[in-house]
């Protein structure tokens, strides 16, 4: 009975830090995923040889590979994806990615010096992952802004699905604006689109 | 001055009074879940007076910063930036306490008397670890579970709600600085100091403000929002997971994920327009 015992106690002990390190694992895994991209962000930064073509074509490459930008275009729409048809949702969901890329090409010519530090993680409910990370600029001590990234596993690797800067997420921010233009124009897909289309010429008009 | 005591109290009192009846009118009005909590009974008024500030900023206030940049050289305006936090320095202090976290207290007293050796132009505090947050009583009374209530946008003020409303008046009488001086002085005071903020925070913020203006496809939707966001961070003291009041933004991704396991992403997608935004 007491050998049964000191098994069972040895089994639990040894299984406690292995669900313990699994858990930490995917976590700091997450922590890396972000470390990496952030870097390749930077690094695509500080380039100032590239046209703003080629920067938006590079900026497409990263959003697809850390982003999944599917996903987070039909969180933005909500419940009124169901309501589209094929061909609503098709055009919508190109004029959805063409618009993020411009809207962040813009945020890299801006960049001067900022740096990104990744601080650790947190596991939320369900599947998702939060990591934490500060962007500060070395020479200017008031610029530290903090930035979470809520992530989901993918395969061997991780989807970025929302960014949350200085507690405002990104999503939620434009699913409310998205949601309000559907909500002044009787729930029409069509007024959304033209919508979209409108401002995209503008972002393509700014360069 | 005893005078002005109970007059200072029955204002707050009232205050309080109205905030406590704004907020149980609007409890009523909460719990709608697909708006996410917009709660927005007054749009069509805000809206207008939305206007109205955007055509003052895009009359006055732009132009005034565009020259306030460019002509007052970077440490003056970093020297008046940070005596108009130094001047939030009592309020800040005195909610933290209404609040129960004397370590905040503590740091932000000491803060603001190391900066009272400048009278607030430098920021000496900040290199010893003591940085500016700013806490009000908006924010204190939503740590006390009070919800925000109706959306208001105000006019000349920008964004706000019934509850950080009525936390600006009462954090106004909290001020000692507001009751320095003949009653003939605050007004310019306090007129001036809104100026100077005003300007201040446009110049800081000066190429969010035009990107969020030209980017938008609804930027009186996108300004409401991220006003709810920005000051229930504010609140939670920018802890994670955050929770919209009402139906929260964490609940809001887990229904889209339910959802989307459910139907599976090719039944939503169909493939040809996944890969058409993916080859984009």
């Amino acid at each position: 009975m007491q050998s049964r015992l000191k098994i069972l106690v040895f089994f639990v002990i040894l299984w406690f830090p292995l669900t313990a390190y699994s858990d930490n694992n995917a976590g700091v895994r997450a922590e890396r995923f972000i470390d990496i991209l952030s870097s390749e962000a930077l690094k695509l930064a500080t380039n100032k040889s590239l046209s703003s073509s080629e920067r938006r074509r590079e900026i497409a490459k990263i959003l697809n590979q850390g982003f999944d930008m599917p996903w987070i275009a039909r969180f933005v729409l909500g419940r009124n994806w169901r309501l589209a048809t094929p061909q609503q949702r098709k055009e919508y969901l190109s004029l959805f990615q063409a618009i993020v890329e411009h809207t962040y090409s813009r945020q890299f010519t801006d960049y001067s010096g900022q740096k990104v530090s990744v601080l650790g993680h947190k596991i939320g409910k369900r599947k998702y992952i939060f990591v934490l990370s500060r962007i500060y600029d070395p020479n200017q001590s008031n610029i530290n802004i903090s930035v979470n990234w809520r992530l989901v596993p993918d395969g061997n690797s991780f989807k970025i699905v929302d960014v949350v800067i200085e507690g405002v997420s990104m999503g939620v921010t434009q699913r409310n604006e998205y949601a309000s233009v559907l909500q002044r124009n009787g729930n029409s897909m069509p007024a959304l689109i033209k919508a979209m289309r409108q401002s995209l010429a503008k972002l393509e008009q700014r360069g | 001055m005893r005078d002005f005591c109970v007059h200072v109290n029955t204002v707050v009192i009232r205050a309080l009074s109205l905030a406590l009846i704004l907020t149980c009118l609007s409890l009523t009005s909460c719990n709608n879940a697909v708006n996410l909590s917009n709660n927005d009974p007054f749009e069509p008024l805000n809206r207008t007076i939305f206007k109205f500030n955007d055509a003052l900023d895009q009359g006055i206030l732009r132009p005034t910063a565009i020259t306030y940049k460019n002509s007052i050289p970077d440490p003056i305006r970093s020297g008046v930036s940070n005596v108009l936090k130094w001047l939030q320095g009592p309020t800040i202090i005195t909610n933290d306490i209404m609040q129960g976290d004397l370590k905040q207290a503590q740091s932000d007293s000491m803060r603001f008397l190391m900066n009272t050796t400048s009278f607030g132009l430098i920021d000496a505090a900040a290199d010893f670890d003591m940085k500016y947050r700013k806490e009000d009583f908006g924010q204190t009374l939503g740590l006390y579970g009070i919800p925000a209530g109706p959306y208001i946008m105000l006019p000349f003020l920008g964004p706000s709600s019934a509850r950080d409303a009525v936390g600006r008046i009462v954090d106004h009488f909290l001020n000692p600085f507001s009751h320095i001086g003949s009653l003939n002085a605050r007004l310019p005071y306090t007129a001036s100091k809104n100026i100077m903020s005003a300007v201040n925070f446009r110049a800081e913020n000066f190429d969010q403000i035009d990107d969020l203006r030209s980017s938008s496809l609804d930027a009186y939707a996108k300004v409401r929002t991220i006003y709810r966001q920005q000051r229930q961070a504010a609140i939670n003291n920018g802890r994670v997971p955050i929770n919209l009041s009402g139906k929260g933004s964490s609940e809001l991704f887990d229904d889209h994920l339910t959802f989307t396991q459910e139907k599976k992403l090719a039944d939503l997608a169909s493939p040809d327009s996944k890969k058409n935004a993916e080859s984009k």
